[in-house]
């Protein structure tokens, strides 16, 4: 693996541990980070989170890491996942990754 | 009359509203039958922060608070002097109109008019009872003053507990309504919920969202033949009321509509009328996608082939949504309705929304409609439901044998044990999961009522659910709340406030959790009479349960998670929470390790200056020999009044004596008793 | 194209974009009933129980190597607990409960695989279909909760991403429950739908798949299922995922799409190391290329990164790693109280395809 894919990897770690944060403090989620996996679904089955959370997590994405999310927030993609957010986070930062966008 | 219990029609006698339509009930009606729409852009705030800017705020020039509170609106004591006034307007109003303006005017005594306040007003400056207080001191009323918050349906349910102290006879004259302002905060969280129209609130059409709007309201209710003979007229007849709750979601209605349903079953069931005879549903219609789906397939569960005939019309798209005081100012606009022969229309109806009701009477002129009967029904945060049925003609109380309630079990947790517990080792149903936005007041009441439970022995499961009631005393909400509500202000500003933090700073919310939390889904209420807070909430459950035979038990009790400490007295330890279990005996479960089998003899409630009152009901033909009181002595917190409550049942149980009477007096709010017998006794 | 396989490609579109319906005939109904109902489930379930009052909970049910044993949805109504589970036969689960079950707890279990069977309806429009048999009331029915329509229970749960039910009833009322669902979606463009439709939607949403990926001998740990865990629990399996997790965990499932095909064991390279394999692949017939999951190592188990080959006998294919689901749902935009498939024009719905 060369140094971009380390950094970028790396650099995504950073922002997953930032939105486990977020979750287990802003959201009350009672579990260790290392079980929260990033494919895991947030609303409905997975972490059961509901529509209060949902608005709390629009606030703290723009509050921690400045990414605005409209009106409509349930049903974008992103928002499904620890993943999906990170995606819409290393979007918006300037520097692009390795990879161009995330799908 | 039965063993202390009128069984005589309540008349409704007189009415006064404030709204975003004009400052009495006149104008009022006017806009509503003129199609008027009180929903305009906010004026008093600063809105531009936000994606809607729309309100339906009092004019504010009819008003003298309102110019005072342009410019610092965040000031709590700004919207209380707002809300004060507004309640103010609307109870001389009543008054006036049910022909008692000239006597409570006059000082002359009125310590048989009681006032029941229904309000929402989250933040306080002091404890909620205070307002109601002040109020009654300001209007010149001297009897019972009853508060009631349960957030949305706080004045409906007020008009209902009025109906009861009539019923009780523990008032001759029984001024119910209430008032909320639009306040910053409230816009706030509600739009932090996403539940704002972005335009004009459009009930059951589009676009989905409500707008939130103010007032105040008052009904006079009184029994049948009492007004004429001063000349008011009887106007309509309050037939019945229901209580419930979804126990599903703080802020989001059970989608599948049973709460909504199971207050309107209560209250045509109370009022002893068939669904089939109803003419008019005035509906909760608050426009948000969550209530109108959810609303309208409760309003067909519990009307069943009627729903898709009766016209459901919601007056929230001229009115907007004036929370605490929405139910009683369309409990007065459904009253014209029944006495103009006109339903209002549902304004701003546009294209309907798929599964709404098929006549919600669109358009902006009212419908020339023959009204006999009629249902007005309210949901609100926390899944508080409440409905009333309004009738032409005198529908006497349908009083059926009263039934013997029995007290079956106690459950207290202590101040200092909050940290400590888990409320799932009480209930293993509980899931961490659902603890998760619980705050103090909220596990504390859980846990005392599922001690009460289970003392008992009693399941709530499969159709007990909507069978076991809770009513619960509190004087504010969360401090732990409060707190995190105020420090989400600081931190993230209004546009960004906490949805969650907005969501349990109603009062209602530590009940809401509680009865989701354990499946308490029948009758609901949060009241508060300060000190006594406790004692009246048992009082209340005990009426509630006695004379109707569509549910089995309530939970009632108090919380208050920061409890002032008392200096001296039996209790060192102070109880944030305590709850007792009244059932109503009829299929009694098992009696638990830890039950007690005591019966709930009487009760009562009367205002604070007589307390003796409240004991004459307690107890019509006088005490039993043997009687021991157990008297609330100047302790302060929701949870004062119910420590002589425990130690009445101990010492029954310990055989000391074969009857109590516990008594507790709130200077400013009221006083109430309740009779205990040993069983055999 | 064989007609099959364009049976399959209608299927696969209805399901994003109408309503299918599928006899789901791999799913099995195991009833619990007793004062120790609840605490028989929380020994074989790994996580913790909180469906109660006509809930229904995703659960996870693990073998004693912590590999999943049985996926379920578990429908709970006060005592009475129905287990409707897919992976192992009727036979294995009920060998399983025998020998996990303490004998002296108050546990009834009645095996309804053979009398009751379950019909799966999934869609975008799937909700207007079962309103259409079940009633208005049906569209109050809330994700993951459960309600009786006549002889059936009607399940709000499914495994694609778009509005699912799952009716269970008694076997000689299927057939008759299908003609009515076919007569009631004729207008909805409803098509059939099949096992395979259904595990390719699977995979395309994020979701497990027992049959595919399940197989593979992998703890909840590697399958990214540990909100199926209670860590500090005593279910079936937990102590070896104790033990398993303190030996330190080097792979996490990923997705990956591919434009070419590539197979189940396929090696997976990411410069010139190999740092995976290939557990389950499917066809996306909506997005028109390969949808992949597969083991990787940590160090590389990440969305974004759009250098990994995965080594076929045929040569090298490209491959690059999302983050699911790799389509809009257009369900997430479809709200019953709002829309209708008649006026399915006028919904605003982004691109099928996630890109």
């Amino acid at each position: 693996m060369d140094s971009a894919i380390v950094e970028y990897v790396a650099r995504r770690q950073v922002v997953l541990d930032q939105l486990r944060h977020i979750i287990i403090s802003a959201l009350h989620v009672d579990r260790p980070p290392e079980q929260l996996d990033p494919d895991t679904a947030l609303f409905g089955s997975g972490l059961g989170l509901d529509s209060i959370d949902a608005v709390e997590l629009v606030v703290a994405m723009d509050m921690e890491f400045g990414v605005q999310l409209g009106n409509d927030i349930f049903g974008r993609a992103e928002m499904r996942t620890l993943n999906g957010l990170a995606d819409l986070v290393l979007r918006a930062s300037a520097s692009a990754p390795v990879a161009g966008s995330a799908t | 009359m039965i063993g202390g219990h009128s069984s005589r029609a309540v008349a409704i006698t007189g009415r006064g509203a404030v709204s975003a339509l004009g400052a009495d009930c006149a104008a009022l009606w006017d806009g509503v039958t003129a199609g008027t729409c009180g929903i305009h852009r906010i004026a008093r705030f600063d809105t531009s922060a936000f994606s809607v800017a729309t309100g339906a705020q009092v004019v504010s020039g009819a008003l003298r608070t309102a110019a005072a509170v342009v410019g610092d609106v965040s000031q709590h004591a700004l919207t209380e002097s707002l809300c004060l006034e507004l309640a103010s307007r609307a109870l001389r109003e009543a008054l006036r109109d049910a022909r008692l303006w000239d006597h409570v005017a006059a000082r002359a005594a009125t310590t048989h008019i009681a006032l029941v306040f229904g309000t929402g007003l989250g933040e306080l400056t002091r404890p909620l009872h205070e307002i109601a207080d002040a109020l009654a001191n300001e209007v010149g009323l001297d009897g019972i003053r009853l508060t009631i918050s349960t957030a949305c349906s706080s004045s409906t349910t007020a008009i209902g507990l009025g109906h009861a102290l009539i019923a009780m006879q523990a008032a001759d004259i029984v001024v119910a309504g209430g008032a909320d302002v639009l306040t910053p905060e409230v816009f706030a969280g509600f739009h932090a919920l996403g539940v704002l129209s972005p335009t004009r609130c459009a009930p059951f059409s589009t676009p989905a969202g409500t707008t939130l709007g103010e007032g105040a309201g008052f009904l006079v209710l009184e029994p049948a033949g009492q007004a004429p003979t001063r000349g008011a007229e009887e106007l309509a007849w309050l037939a019945g009321f229901g209580l419930s709750c979804d126990a599903w979601h703080e802020t989001s209605p059970d989608p599948k509509g049973t709460g909504i349903e199971r207050s309107i079953s209560a209250a045509i069931g109370h009022a002893g009328i068939d669904p089939a005879t109803l003419d008019y549903v005035n509906a909760h219609g608050s426009g948000t996608q969550a209530n109108d789906g959810a609303e309208w397939l409760g309003i067909r569960r519990a009307l069943g082939a009627r729903a898709d005939a009766v016209p459901v019309s919601s007056t929230k798209g001229a009115l907007g949504h004036a929370q605490g005081a929405a139910g009683v100012l369309e409990a007065i606009v459904t009253m014209e309705a029944m006495r103009h022969g006109m339903i209002p229309p549902t304004l701003n109806f546009s294209l309907p929304r798929p599964f709404g009701p098929p006549d919600p009477v669109a358009g902006d002129t009212p419908r020339p409609c023959h009204v006999d009967r009629a249902v007005s029904v309210n949901a609100a945060f926390g899944g508080a439901n409440a409905a009333i049925v309004i009738t032409r003609a005198p529908t006497p109380i349908h009083a059926s044998v009263r039934r013997v309630i029995r007290l079956r079990g106690l459950g207290a947790l202590s101040a200092a044990d909050i940290a400590a517990f888990d409320p799932r080792t009480e209930d293993a149903r509980i899931s961490p999961d659902e603890l998760r936005r619980c705050d103090p007041s909220s596990r504390a009441l859980t846990v005392a009522c599922a001690r009460a439970l289970r003392a008992a022995g009693y399941r709530c499961t499969g159709e007990q659910r909507g069978r076991t009631g809770l009513f619960v005393g509190q004087i504010r909400p969360s401090p732990a709340s409060t707190d995190a509500f105020v420090a989400s202000i600081a931190s993230n500003g209004l546009p960004q406030l906490s949805a969650s933090a907005f969501a349990r700073v109603v009062l209602n919310a530590a009940a809401g959790t509680c009865a989701r939390l354990l499946s308490l889904r029948g009758p609901h209420t949060v009241l508060t009479t300060g000190a006594t807070s406790g004692l009246t909430a048992l009082v209340l459950a005990a009426e509630h349960l006695a004379f109707r035979d569509d549910l089995d038990a309530i939970v009632a009790g108090a919380v208050d998670e920061e409890p002032p400490r008392q200096s001296g007295g039996d209790h060192a330890i102070v109880d944030a929470a305590i709850c007792a279990l009244l059932i109503a005996d009829t299929g009694a479960p098992d009696v638990g390790a830890d039950g007690c089998d005591l019966f709930v003899s009487g009760w009562g409630i009367a205002p604070a200056t007589e307390s003796r009152r409240a004991v004459t009901l307690a107890a019509p033909s006088g005490l039993p020999p043997g009687t021991t009181r157990f008297i609330h002595h100047g302790a302060v917190g929701a949870c004062a009044s119910l420590h002589p409550l425990v130690d009445a049942v101990r010492a029954l149980q310990a055989g000391d004596c074969d009857h109590a009477l516990v008594t507790s007096t709130t200077p400013g709010a009221a006083s109430a008793a309740l009779l205990l017998t040993r069983r055999g006794q | 194209m064989s007609v099959n396989a364009t049976l399959a490609g209608d299927a696969a579109l209805g399901l994003r974009t109408s309503v299918i319906v599928t006899r789901a005939d791999h799913m099995q109904l195991l009833r619990f009933r007793g004062s120790d109902a609840r605490r028989v489930l929380e020994r074989l379930c790994a996580g913790a129980i909180r469906a109660r009052d006509g809930q229904v909970q995703h659960v996870l049910l693990l073998d004693m190597h912590a590999h999943p044993f049985a996926d379920a949805f578990l429908l709970a109504d006060d005592d009475v607990y129905d287990l409707l589970y897919e992976g192992p036969t009727a036979v294995a689960m009920q060998a399983h409960v025998a020998e996990h079950v303490p004998h002296d707890w108050d546990v009834a279990t009645e095996d309804l695989t053979a009398t009751h069977g379950v019909i799966g309806v999934d869609g975008p429009f799937a909700w207007e279909l079962v309103s259409r048999i079940a009633g208005a009331e049906s569209v109050g029915l809330p994700y993951l909760t459960f309600f009786h329509v006549e002889s059936f229970q009607c399940i709000r749960a499914g495994k694609t991403g778009e509005y699912g039910y799952l009716f269970v009833g008694p076997r000689q009322q299927l057939n008759d429950l299908v003609t009515r669902l076919q007569a009631a979606g004729q207008s909805l463009d409803l098509v059939t739908g099949s096992l395979q439709v259904l595990d390719d939607a699977a995979l395309e949403s994020g979701f497990f798949n027992i049959r595919g990926e399940g197989r593979a001998a992998l703890t909840p740990i590697e399958l990214q299922l540990q909100w199926r865990v209670l860590f500090d629990g005593d279910g079936v399996g937990v102590e070896t995922l104790r033990r398993h997790r303190a030996t330190g965990v080097t792979a996490r499932v990923t997705t990956l799409v591919a434009a070419e095909q590539v197979l189940i064991g396929d090696e997976v390279w990411l410069d010139e190391q190999r740092v995976g394999t290939v557990l389950n692949v499917v066809w996306s017939v909506v997005r028109g290329d390969w949808i992949l999951l597969a083991l990787l190592d940590r160090g590389c188990a990440v969305p974004g990164i759009d250098r990994f080959r995965v080594r076929t006998t045929a040569g090298a294919v490209g491959a690059r790693s999302v983050s699911p689901p790799v389509l809009n749902n257009a369900s997430m935009f479809i709200s019953p109280q709002m829309h209708s498939f008649a006026t399915r024009g006028e919904i605003r719905l982004p691109p099928l395809v996630r890109r």
